[in-house]
């Protein structure tokens, strides 16, 4: 999976036009030349400046890695696992002196099509775009749904009560649902099984929320891998559901982490707490002087600009991470409208953009809806009211 | 009342005759004889150079400017392992870990280590040896810790030796250093010449000048240490005004940039805070 990613990631940048054909980073060269590699620490601790080396494909540098020195660059942002473009030259053999660095790695799209072809695929997208208006009003929350002390379900209940008052025509609930973190899921203490729990607590409750709003109303779910009724991996699949036949249409299970589209508005979703652990593994510089930039924002490009939804490598002890499924399940192929990352981090809304250089810059929507139930309290949520793009989009973060 | 108790009362009898002379064959002759025992970190030991040619065998090692002949370490036991004629195992002071190697010559030497377990807080002291750019020592006697003051008053104690050598320093090319503690004295005071003078010693504590930027770390760093990495709910931020004796309301502005910039998250509510730090 790594390897495959250094070396798809080569040639996007290459067939870009942007950079030259990746050359072996690891070979002493006075000139200069572009390397395509991952970035990696050299010890087992965080990543510092002292201990950043490129590690390359096994195609362009048998999978070697060398040291990489930064003093020529005045800014960066890194972390163990990101796949970068680098431009400069390795007088020694043992340290390249980086004089450009590029993480963001080129849209497949972007890369791949003619110019002609791509207005072709662009106005093809305009015109199916006005069939189905881009218009969604939408209620996203992240579990857990109950609080530390009860497995009553209460700010779930406070939930659909809510999105009965305002009729959103999309109810994006991640999970976890039955968390495996909870005091009395923790003990063993409950006295049926943990899908009971889920079928007779929250299902329940979600169909009769949809009955009683009809059908005009989806309602989709999303596991985590803290759910204790669910499969400990990451990837992870949908929650296999028999449901009446009568609700299938209306209650949509996903998968871990999916990509899903709405009236033509595109989400994507990952409930790891992919934010928290970047958080935690980033390193920075920025010009002297400059005023401090939003880290939060940099770190959910991040996630876009490596077109997976987890780019760290390697993840934090207890994420069960399955390489084996990770090649298809991890790739953001385009990037979408909105990008739901719950995290246990600060919730927030922001619009991004993806290349702030460019003249016309893709702009999304990034959004941690924050948890519904934190301990013995109530949490979060987030209503979304998107129209058409960022610009007349409003979202509100809620507490209850 | 705080009890203090003396981690270098070792009953003489620990110490053998084959011991003393194995210290004194591993140190140069200037230090010879003087078996005081200097009480050190072991991220001093880690950063001591050894006085003399570079890799001389022997050389004696330097730390504040200092040739040390025996050590006192205290910190946490783990990685023992026991063979026919040692006893090798690994102290974790909290600063870092150094390699420690017994040797076991009869049956005295086999009840002290056996009492030993990982997972103990232990006073160990030994000489120090270089090898290969990597250092460790070879431990004379090893003695379970039973009061928690002592580890306190070990740190105490490592923080006085190097503000009386590092002060010493400035404007005085010869020291003196005498060991510290009525328990570890022992009359003897050694004269050594410093290998390298610095002219500006680092303080060891160091005050925070009000600026935002600096609170804002150093109230990270309290959350980023290895206890609170681990606390299941992070730390409530009373603990913090307590620890800065600083007004909440100042601590609290710090709180919410550095959860706002993904640093730290809040926990079980909006009082407890831990670090987005992966351990």
């Amino acid at each position: 999976y790594l390897e495959d990613r250094i070396r798809r990631s080569g040639s996007l940048f290459s067939a870009s036009g942007l950079c030259g054909e990746p050359a072996d980073a690891t070979l002493a060269s006075e000139e200069s030349m572009f390397s395509v590699g991952m970035v990696i620490c050299d010890g087992e601790g965080h990543l510092n400046e002292k201990s950043i080396l490129l590690q390359g494909s096994v195609e362009h540098s048998r999978g070697q890695h060398v040291r990489l020195d930064l003093k020529d660059v005045d800014r960066f942002s890194l972390f163990p696992g990101q796949v970068v473009g680098i431009q400069g030259h390795n007088p020694s053999g043992h340290c390249f002196v980086v004089s450009k660095l590029n993480d963001s790695i080129p849209n497949f799209v972007d890369a791949q099509l003619p110019r002609a072809k791509k207005q072709a695929v662009d106005s093809e997208g305009n015109q199916s775009s006005d069939v189905v208006s881009r218009v969604l009003s939408s209620v996203i929350a992240a579990g857990p749904y109950t609080t530390s002390d009860n497995l009553l379900f209460e700010p779930l209940q406070e939930l659909i009560s809510y999105a009965s008052r305002k009729q959103p025509q999309l109810l994006i609930l991640m999970g976890p649902f039955i968390d495996s973190d909870h005091p009395e899921i923790k003990k063993g203490a409950v006295d049926k099984s943990f899908q009971d729990i889920f079928l007779f607590e929250i299902l329940r409750k979600l169909q009769d929320f949809t009955q009683y709003l009809g059908h005009n109303v989806r309602v989709i779910l999303i596991p985590s891998v803290r759910d204790a009724h669910h499969d400990f991996v990451f990837p992870q699949p949908a929650f296999d559901l028999n449901l009446p036949e009568d609700i299938t249409h209306q209650i949509t299970c996903l998968a871990n982490p999916s990509l899903f589209s709405c009236n033509e508005i595109h989400f994507g979703c990952c409930t790891m707490d992919i934010l928290k652990h970047l958080s935690g593994e980033e390193i920075s510089r920025k010009p002297p002087g400059e005023k401090h930039g939003d880290r939060i924002g940099r770190i959910c490009t991040h996630i876009l600009k490596q077109q997976s939804y987890y780019p760290l490598y390697p993840p934090p002890a207890g994420v069960p991470l399955d390489f084996s499924l990770a090649n298809g399940a991890l790739e953001i192929a385009s990037a979408p409208d909105v990008l739901l990352l719950p995290s246990d981090l600060a919730p927030f809304v922001k619009v991004l953009s993806l290349d702030e250089s460019s003249e016309e810059p893709k702009r999304f929507i990034c959004m941690n809806p924050g948890r519904l139930a934190k301990g013995i309290g109530g949490g979060t949520f987030v209503e979304l009211n998107y129209n058409e793009d960022t610009d007349k989009t409003s979202a509100s973060l809620i507490r209850i | 009342m705080m009890s203090f108790s003396q981690p270098d009362a070792f009953s003489p009898s620990q110490f053998t005759s084959s011991q003393n002379a194995a210290a004194d064959s591993t140190t140069p002759s200037k230090s010879r004889g003087a078996s005081s025992t200097m009480p050190l970190t072991v991220k001093q030991i880690s950063e001591a150079q050894q006085s003399g040619i570079t890799g001389e065998k022997g050389a004696p090692f330097v730390v504040d400017g200092v040739e040390t002949a025996n050590v006192r370490l205290v910190g946490l036991v783990s990685g023992k392992t026991e063979r026919n004629t040692d006893v090798s195992f690994t102290i974790d002071d909290g600063t870092g870990r150094l390699d420690f190697i017994r040797w076991v010559n009869d049956g005295a030497d086999s009840a002290e280590t056996a009492a030993v377990q990982n997972g103990m807080y232990v006073s160990v002291i030994g000489s120090l040896k270089g090898l290969q750019e990597r250092k460790r020592a070879t431990a004379f006697a090893i003695r379970p810790v039973t009061d928690y003051n002592e580890v306190t008053l070990h740190f105490i104690q490592c923080v006085r030796m190097h503000l009386e050598n590092t002060k010493s320093q400035i404007g005085s090319p010869a020291k003196t250093y005498s060991a510290m503690g009525s328990s570890s004295s022992n009359g003897f005071s050694e004269m050594t010449t410093p290998t390298s003078v610095k002219s500006n010693p680092a303080p060891v504590l160091s005050v925070t000048n009000g600026s935002k930027t600096d609170l804002n770390t150093e109230v990270l760093n309290v959350f980023r240490e290895p206890a609170n990495v681990e606390s299941e709910h992070g730390v409530h931020i009373d603990e913090i005004v307590k620890r800065f004796r600083l007004p909440e309301a100042k601590i609290k502005v710090a709180i919410d940039y550095l959860a706002d910039i993904g640093h730290i998250y809040s926990t079980i509510d909006e009082s407890h805070y831990k670090s987005a730090f992966n351990e």
